[in-house]
């Protein structure tokens, strides 16, 4: 495969066509870009539908999260992120490496989904953040992140098939799971 | 962001003429909604129907957009797709919002 350049991303020479590697500049435009270009991806390797549309919602919280929190503040001349990503019979297993600010990994392991009563509650009362953590968790495998010298790396499967979490308006939602 | 609104009754229905709710389009779409909504009555229905990617971000400006409209006027989502419904109902937010399967559904139901 051919090193190319699309809008901002750039995707080079991965060495099968279920494998890639693309580096993503910092910003939530960027992300956007990215993502577009990692869905071609994904799609031209035929992987499920279902698993891509689970894994985009990942990608998107991981990459904003990076974005929003390590590189707070900062634009124009940051390392772009790297993200690696090969397809398996297990699922999607992705890497992604960033040079922004450590987040704390017990905190984003173990944090749940922000307080919410069904109905009685006052609106004003609603979390308007801290969805994105609960949403990598629940729909992740193997969820781990190392941050040394070399940068922040943040590793998950995004499994092939999802029995835990189909999606049915009949059922309320499934209570956040413990990590 | 494109927002497109239309009165039927004492609704306001604001259909989302774009793909993506996301980190990047979330601030805009909570500027276009108060913009469309405010100085208006009644409850909104926001047709979700050619939307296919919401975020964390996004889903936090939907929440935002529903405080706008203050305590007496609801937000109802309607016609979401698969993968938007997955993102409301892991992180529970179904819970908070009136959901219809379509736009005519949700005019047809009593705002409660």
């Amino acid at each position: 495969m051919i090193a190319e350049r699309v809008q901002g991303a750039a995707i080079s020479g991965a060495r099968a066509p279920d494998v890639l590697a693309m580096d993503v500049p910092v910003g939530y435009d960027a992300v956007r870009l990215a993502l577009q270009d990692w869905r071609r991806w994904i799609d031209g390797v035929n992987a499920c539908s279902d698993l891509a549309n689970r894994a985009e919602i990942v990608l998107a919280e991981v990459l904003n999260n990076i974005t929003e929190h390590g590189y707070a503040g900062q634009e124009g001349g940051l390392t772009p992120i790297a993200l690696r990503c090969r397809i398996s019979g297990e699922g999607l297993h992705v890497v992604v490496i960033d040079q922004g600010r450590p987040v704390p990994a017990d905190q984003c392991l173990a944090r749940g989904l922000p307080p919410i009563s069904g109905g009685a509650q006052d609106i004003d009362d609603l979390p308007e953040g801290g969805f994105g953590w609960c949403l990598i968790r629940e729909l992740t495998r193997d969820l781990s992140l190392v941050s040394d010298s070399a940068g922040n790396r943040t590793r998950f499967v995004v499994p092939l098939f999802d029995p835990e979490h189909q999606v049915d308006p009949a059922t309320p939602a499934a209570q956040a799971r413990t990590v | 962001m494109q927002l497109s609104l239309k009165e039927q009754g004492n609704w306001c229905v604001v259909t989302v003429e774009e793909r993506r709710i996301d980190a990047a389009g979330a601030i805009s779409f909570k500027e276009a909604m108060r913009n469309l909504t405010e100085g208006r009555d009644g409850p909104v229905i926001l047709d979700l129907g050619l939307v296919d990617f919401v975020d964390s971000s996004g889903l936090g400006a939907i929440v935002a957009a529903m405080k706008t409209l203050g305590g007496k006027r609801r937000l109802h989502l309607a016609a979401m797709t698969p993968n938007v419904e997955r993102v409301f109902s892991l992180t529970r937010m179904d819970l908070v919002f009136p959901i219809h399967a379509s736009v005519a559904a949700a005019l047809s139901s009593d705002d409660r």
